[in-house]
């Protein structure tokens, strides 16, 4: 037999090795996709909801040769020129930090989404004053040199604003603020994109849900005992801390449950949190475990509401799980769900996609990215003089109750979210999902009022 | 592998296509218009059969003579290419994912008060039938007495008519077909992703405690380490009960029962773990003895020097960045290349170091004192991981260390009191002498010179040190132990001594390599030590020359982010096309198989060739006489 143990010795060794790489990589990957998704199930949920396998064309979309109609119907209305009007000044270049083409995960939507946007104001909408944005995408290559890499060369082609991707180090971010450059929206995981004194966010992440899960389970449902599931890893676990702190203070009584980020089988997991018999149990898995999630609960046969991330949400985990699984369940959302009227930020953003997305699905964290273009666009548009780094800082932070893009509207004051000051419009909207149907439940929650107690 | 199989097979469920796993070829065949469950099990079981067949034939029949690091570098070779394959060839968003239609039900049934998932008992169930099959496989057939007798003699089974490469080519197969189904079966459970976690680590602790042996000790393993996993949480979160106090990381003492098993077995059984599969005894590349060390230092200290002053921060940063790199895989040349041990917990050692030397400036300690501290912090842990290397050696060592490496990874580099958990430390100023050497400056000036010169004074000193090493006394002893431990016992060494020694130096070097990086970054955060990084280092080591000080220096120069790949990205104006893992990864498999001496290997012979050729060599210097009077077969050639 020594050929075969060797070999399988000798290939499980190897395997062992890399895949323990891997695995640790899944959890910073599982991570970002948590976030990721979690934003864009707005615009996701709705096309779930409306038809099941759909293709990248939307119901609910503008036509090629009416998006300029439907940006006067969306938040861009006061810059939508009367006819589509192609920018031709000196161009404004942004830099934008992502991760792709890496072994530990590829985001190529997120740029390829501003890209689309990009070419929509610049063939379109006329520009910046006329002057057309040129951007320019690098990539971290997955490690903390890289993201410096990057950052260091967008401060010495004195860009003005760089926009974010995913960046799991974050130490880009840094190099941007010793040179006084914002860092504009993307996927906020790194700690210094929650708060950096140059982040701009308009995604509250996993810790926004955990809060509003928090808040309804105690103020709607009346919960008594809670139990909160949680990856233990980074900002999944900072999450779990703040849902119990807001549970706490309402005087109800906590279960925390950590599982390993990487595991998919939440079943143990969630035996443990049904021991305690509670009224309510948080599932704050990234993607890869949402499934896992729907199963284990359903395997438990228990009657409890479950709440997940919005990336649970998605499309391809919904259609996977039996329907009977998943109904009930309740999800964070960040902007309104589609339904009847449509909503035109959404039906632009689709309409976009679809005519300057080179085949991009819009189904995807391409929403993130993308709306952050747009509120910096809006931004942009708003400056007298010269656009330069201060300029647009002092623009974003001046902003009271912007019309954000597909979103709550935001303020920049770096006071919205008690503990992540980058955060500007941290509010949720909680969901419910039935036949893989999602409606709306709730308005928007004030997550940083009530997070602040 | 078996990752793949798993995406092919729900591909084909669900299109019918093959997707091809090799670059250059079409993406896909479309085989079937209408596959069933039948014809895509079918389906998936050849193409496992044939993959498992043709790894075995083109990458590990070849290595059976190599060194287990070149087999650890050829698998790394192969996982990078197979992932990069999945990653490339099978979406994982958007509209042209495929649903998984799962193979087993999973409706919930109640078992002893509990309720289960019908596919987890089910899968249990064919796991113990697959292990009474493949027991009964080789204890019954011709075939299963013919791999046990090639086991216990090669040669005489040989002689016998048996053909131990079919065998093991069969033996391939039977493995592949086996991941590749569990990981179609498991994905229910566990998932499907490009980086799919198979728990390969605690199917190899099971392994481990059979001995590799008994299909029925492994099953039994297999299922029990689960289980303890499982209990392990339910005892920690159970807010009734108090065995496990609360400061302990749960779910990194979960990762750990694994670990463990594998450390325990692989020191209980020392080095009677079997190791066979090497036909003749396998030899590390020559070491050779450094030469023009005094004009190699002058030149290269003086071009890195005009550099740092004159070139823009984009390269100055990566030139920081590949002389830190050049000490970490220093520290591999010194493990590996001086004295034939393998760590793959390099980065971890870094890691510590790095963490420790921002605690230590944080209370006050001067920057250079920190430096030491820090390493030689690194050095004790280094020391303490190695102590499996005086029982076990090669593949086992490597598994074993990196069993450590997830240990400190998940308990120590984690830990919120270390490094502030994910969201990392930021590094105070550092003061040498008074002088300003830290990195950072707003602007242009940003990656400043002095911090340039601070790597390169501890590089210099480092590669020196190294080189002296391989010169006195100490390093030849090392040479004879990586030779053959037994000759070099019975010649008066003391082997265990000289193992853990080469152990501490290799992770002091480690341990700089550590602190300097945590000072040249804004922010220091955990992510950047973990595991695949150690692995890295050790391949691209490797492939530069593991025996060498100018491997070591050559492999930073290929470091990621070091000279070479941002004077390529600088002179295509983008980042490395889409292929460039799949293709890094073919040329570490062939580097194992047709270079282990490393491209410094490949330079030098081609320099030495003509003057071997013109004249005759006067004197083996195959074997190096040690001072007192022994011969070591320092594999020198």
């Amino acid at each position: 037999m020594s050929r075969t143990a060797n070999h399988i010795a000798n290939n499980t060794a190897n395997n062992a090795a890399d895949r323990t790489g891997r695995r640790r990589r899944i959890a910073v990957v599982a991570m970002i996709a948590t976030a990721a998704i979690m934003a864009l199930s707005a615009t996701a949920c709705s096309e779930s909801g409306s038809q099941e396998s759909s293709s990248t064309t939307l119901p609910s979309t503008c036509a090629p040769t009416a998006l300029l109609d439907c940006a006067r119907q969306s938040v861009l209305a006061p810059y939508t020129p009367a006819s589509a009007t192609v920018a031709t000044g000196t161009p404004i270049s942004l830099g934008m930090i992502n991760q792709e083409n890496t072994v530990a995960g590829s985001f190529p939507e997120l740029s390829l989404a501003v890209k689309a946007g990009i070419e929509f104001i610049n063939k379109e909408m006329g520009g910046v004053k006329g002057r057309p944005l040129s951007l320019e995408v690098c990539n971290t290559e997955f490690s903390a040199e890289g993201s410096t890499n990057c950052a260091q060369k967008f401060v010495q082609q004195k860009v003005p604003a760089v926009l974010g991707g995913i960046d799991v180090f974050g130490n880009g971010i840094d190099t941007l603020a010793q040179n006084g450059i914002p860092y504009v929206g993307g996927i906020p995981v790194s700690s210094q994109s929650f708060s950096a004194p140059n982040s701009f966010q308009w995604s509250g992440g996993s810790q926004s849900a955990a809060v509003a899960f928090a808040w309804y389970a105690a103020e709607q449902l009346h919960a008594k005992k809670v139990s909160i599931v949680y990856g233990e890893f980074g900002s999944i676990a900072a999450s779990a801390e703040m849902g119990r702190k807001v549970l706490d203070d309402r005087g109800v009584s906590v279960q925390m449950v950590p599982y390993p980020v990487m595991s998919t089988d939440l079943s143990p997991a969630i035996n443990a949190a049904a021991s305690s018999g509670p009224d309510a149990i948080f599932i704050l898995a990234a993607d890869s475990g949402c499934k896992g999630g729907f199963d284990g609960i359903a395997s438990l046969g228990i009657e409890v509401a479950s709440f997940y991330v919005g990336a649970c949400a998605a499309p391809g985990i919904i259609s996977q799980v039996d329907a009977s699984r998943t109904n009930g369940a309740y999800f964070n959302v960040e902007g309104p769900i589609m339904g009847d009227p449509p909503i035109p930020d959404n039906q632009l953003y689709s309409g976009v996609i679809s005519k300057y997305g080179n085949g991009l699905d819009p189904v995807g964290a391409g929403t993130v990215t993308f709306r952050a273009l747009m509120n910096l666009y809006a931004i942009l548009e708003q400056i007298n003089g010269d656009i330069t780094p201060a300029a647009i800082t002092a623009a974003l932070e001046a902003t009271v109750d912007a019309p954000n893009f597909a979103g709550h509207p935001y303020t920049c004051n770096h006071r919205q979210f008690e503990g992540l000051p980058a955060v500007c419009s941290p509010q949720q909207i909680l969901a419910r999902i039935e036949d893989r149907k999602l409606s709306q439940i709730t308005d928007w929650i004030d997550v940083g009022a009530i997070y602040k107690g | 592998m078996g990752v793949y199989v798993a995406f092919a097979y729900f591909e084909f469920r669900e299109t019918g296509d093959w997707v091809l796993p090799i670059i250059g070829l079409p993406e896909r065949v479309h085989l079937l218009s209408r596959p069933t469950l039948g014809t895509a099990l079918t389906f998936a079981i050849l193409l496992a059969a044939l993959l498992g067949v043709l790894v075995h034939l083109l990458v590990f029949r070849p290595l059976r003579r190599s060194s287990a690091l070149a087999r650890v570098v050829a698998a790394l070779g192969l996982m990078l290419y197979l992932q990069e394959i999945v990653r490339l060839r099978f979406p994982v968003s958007g509209a042209a994912v495929v649903a998984h239609r799962p193979v087993l039900p999973d409706a919930p049934v109640r078992v002893f008060g509990t309720a289960v998932t019908e596919n987890r008992l089910l899968l249990a169930a064919f796991a113990i039938v697959v292990a009474a099959a493949l027991t009964a496989v080789f204890r019954f057939t011709r075939f299963g007495l013919a791999t046990r007798a090639a086991e216990g003699n090669e040669k005489g089974a040989l002689l016998l008519g048996i053909a131990p490469d079919r065998l093991a080519g069969v033996c391939w197969a039977i493995a592949s077909v086996l991941a590749g189904l569990a990981v179609i079966l498991i994905e229910p459970i566990a998932g499907l992703s490009p980086t799919t976690s198979l728990l390969v680590i605690p199917a190899l602790a099971a392994a481990m405690i059979a001995s590799l042996h008994s299909f029925a000790l492994a099953t039994i393993a297999g299922l029990a380490i689960g289980m303890a996993q499982s209990l392990l949480l339910g005892w920690a979160v159970r807010p009734d009960t108090h065995v496990i106090p609360g400061w302990l990381p749960t779910t990194g003492l979960q990762q750990l029962i694994p670990a463990i098993v594998i450390i325990v077995v692989l020191i209980r059984n020392g080095d009677a773990l079997p190791d066979r599969s090497a036909v003749a005894s396998r030899r590390l590349p020559p070491s050779p003895r450094p030469r023009h060390v005094t004009p190699w230092t002058i030149g290269l200290v003086a071009v890195v020097s005009i550099a740092l002053v004159t070139v823009g921060a984009g390269y100055r940063h990566a030139l920081i960045v590949s002389m830190i790199f050049g000490l970490l895989a220093l520290s591999v040349v010194v493990l590996t290349g001086y004295s034939g041990q393998i760590s793959l917990a390099q980065l971890a050692f870094a890691g510590v170091a790095g963490f420790a030397a921002i605690r230590l400036t944080e209370h006050h300690i001067p920057f250079p004192i920190a430096l030491v501290l820090a390493s030689v912090l690194a050095t004790i842990i280094g020391v303490l991981v190695g102590w499996p290397a005086t029982r076990v050696r090669g593949m086992s060592l490597a598994i074993a260390t990196l069993a450590l490496a997830v240990a400190i990874e998940g308990l120590v580099l984690a830990s919120t009191a270390l490094s502030n958990g994910q969201a990392g430390s930021a590094a105070p100023r550092p003061y040498l002498f008074g002088i300003d050497v830290g990195i950072g400056a707003a602007g242009d000036a940003n990656f400043r010179p002095a911090f340039g010169f601070l790597c390169l004074g501890v590089l210099t000193l480092a590669c020196l040190a190294v080189a002296n090493l391989r010169r006195n006394r100490t390093g030849l002893r090392w040479l004879a132990v990586r030779a053959n431990e037994r000759a070099a016992a019975a010649a008066g060494i003391d082997v265990t001594r000289a193992k853990l020694g080469a152990f501490a130096v290799s992770s002091f070097l480690a341990g700089l390599c550590g602190v300097l990086m945590a000072f040249s970054v804004t922010t220091l955060s955990p992510t950047s030590f973990v595991v695949i990084g150690s692995l890295v280092a050790v391949a691209m080591t490797y492939l530069a020359g593991v025996s060498s000080v100018g491997g070591a220096l050559l492999a930073g120069v290929l470091a990621q982010s070091g000279i070479l790949v941002t004077t390529i990205n600088e002179a295509s104006g983008s980042d490395s096309s889409r292929s460039v893992f799949a293709i890094s990864g073919l040329a570490l498999i062939l580097a194992a198989i047709w270079a282990p001496e490393g491209i410094t290997g490949l330079v030098r012979a081609r320099l030495t060739r003509p003057a071997a050729a013109s004249t005759p060599p006067t004197a083996p210097i195959t074997a190096a006489a040690i001072p007192d009077g022994t011969t070591a077969p320092a594999g020198e050639s």
